[in-house]
């Protein structure tokens, strides 16, 4: 739907097929039972992004000035955010529902189509919130880790979120000529892939599996966006299975303790 | 239409990944590990070592092998880089021979060291501030901070939040793990190590991890040539 909108409904369907196919229930052990398959994907996005994406976006920062990508950027955010209030709301978080309601209505308006982001000058900051989100809230397991095609990283637990942000997004329902909807595709692709340069750049700096630094990093990442801070940091004992403690273990990790 | 998931990894990007890491505190002599003053003491080291690292990545006059050399210092007396390689590795840490702990240790500071120096230039404007500490287990002590970069207007705006823990070891608090919006770099790091070694053994690691080095120091060099050129 990014770069090949048509698939419509279709898209949606086989997500769902896909969830129910590879079993919502079952959390596995091994949190990639697919790595090999996933591993193939992951070198085919990363071929398109080396080849076509990564081009695109070094000239689109290039020619386009950057008050006007960052009005891009906003303007996409805001088509998506439908997506962000339904969620909430699913969730149960009415007040944030609300204000992102809110945010959405004065951005679309004052904000000329979602271009200037009035809302958080107006103290109604962005969230980020997707069904995925949704259905581990719910208490579904996240599922095998997934590489899909063009969007990268996922776990059988997001892909019906696909669907959703597929569906909630007001574009989908209008007729845009396909004229209009390829340049579209285009700059959204081009704007996406520039707001993940620097990630992108770190990981090719940092990684020594970039396969494996990137599916740890999403899995965490997601684990901390369902869990909140309750998920902070690696398994029990990770600290100190390497060596025979040489310090007194003194209280538990609990308290705060202010400067002084 | 919006790719979610990338957005919602482009949000990870959005935690300055790359300052914190080269936010290597100073030395310091720290009190006993009980003594409530420690956990100023920590604080301390994280406030100091961010600063002079930022200076140093800051600092439009020095080339880039000069700043890896820098920030190659720092790190030093910031990182505890023998905890950090055994954690990073895990269990196959124990199956090393001495001469290869050695090796291990002296390649991964280099690599640890390059991506740190390193850091985009966006990551550069960006401030850090310590938002609080708590005890942790063993004795060790995680200090939170904030990443503060500049909104259009000037103003600071919060854009991640990174953990640095520390463990004290001859009286010095060192860094031994960061955690980044809730990922642990160290765990991380394993992840990789164990999906090299379980591939192809502890020879391919090495050989990976030689090669990721080699990288670090042609790029060093290309950047300097490239400056000096103009």
């Amino acid at each position: 739907m990014w770069l090949l909108r048509p698939w419509r409904v279709g898209a949606a369907t086989a997500a769902c097929a896909l969830l129910f196919l590879t079993g919502c229930g079952t959390y596995p052990q091994n949190p990639d039972p697919y790595e090999r398959l996933n591993r193939v994907m992951y070198n085919v996005n990363d071929g398109i992004d080396k080849a076509a994406l990564k081009p695109l976006s070094d000239v689109y920062v290039a020619i386009v000035p950057k008050p006007v990508r960052q009005g891009l950027g906003n303007a996409f955010n805001n088509l998506g955010y439908l997506n962000v209030i339904l969620n909430d709301f699913l969730q149960g978080k009415v007040d944030q529902g609300f204000a992102d309601a809110g945010r959405m209505a004065v951005n679309s308006t004052v904000g000329v189509a979602g271009i200037f982001d009035v809302a958080t000058k107006w103290n109604l900051p962005e969230h980020k919130n997707d069904f995925g989100i949704t259905l581990g809230k719910w208490g579904a397991e996240p599922g095998p880790y997934l590489v899909l095609p063009l969007f990268g990283p996922a776990t059988v637990r997001d892909v019906p979120g696909r669907g959703v942000s597929m569906v909630t997004n007001p574009l989908y329902w209008v007729d845009v000529p396909l004229a209009a909807s390829i340049p579209m595709g285009v700059l959204e692709a081009a704007q996406t892939r520039a707001d993940l340069n620097d990630l992108l750049k770190f990981r090719d700096e940092a990684a020594i599996d970039p396969y494996v630094f990137v599916r740890e990093g999403y899995l965490n990442y997601r684990r901390r966006q369902i869990q909140g801070t309750k998920a902070t940091g690696p398994a029990p004992g990770f600290y100190d299975e390497d060596e025979p403690a040489t310090q007194p273990t003194t209280r538990p990790a609990t308290e705060r303790v202010t400067a002084r | 239409m919006k790719c979610a998931i990338f957005c919602t990894v482009a949000a990870l990007c959005a935690a300055p990944l790359c300052a914190p890491l080269c936010a290597a505190p100073a030395p310091s002599t720290a009190p006993a590990a009980n003594d409530p003053g420690s956990a100023a003491t920590a604080r301390l080291a994280v406030e100091e070592g961010v600063r002079r690292s930022l200076a140093i990545l800051r600092d439009p006059n020095l080339s880039r092998a000069e700043k890896s050399q820098r920030i190659g210092q720092i790190a030093d007396d910031a990182i505890d880089f023998e905890t950090v390689s055994r954690l990073a590795l895990g269990p196959p840490w124990k199956q090393l021979t001495d001469a290869q702990k050695e090796e291990f240790v002296r390649e991964f500071r280099k690599h640890v060291v390059a991506i740190c120096a390193h850091a985009p230039d966006g990551y550069r404007d960006q401030q850090v501030e310590v938002a609080g500490d708590k005890q942790e287990e063993r004795g060790d002590w995680t200090v939170h901070t904030r990443i503060l970069g500049k909104q259009d207007d000037g103003t600071p705006k919060e854009t991640g939040q990174v953990d640095f823990r520390l463990r004290r070891r001859d009286g010095r608090w060192r860094i031994i793990d960061l955690n980044l919006e809730g990922i642990s770099i160290a765990a991380n790091l394993r992840a990789q190590f164990q999906a090299i070694i379980s591939n192809g053994g502890i020879d391919r690691m090495f050989q990976v991890l030689r090669q990721r080095d080699e990288a670090h120091e042609n790029a060093d060099r290309a950047a300097d040539k490239a400056t000096t050129g103009k």
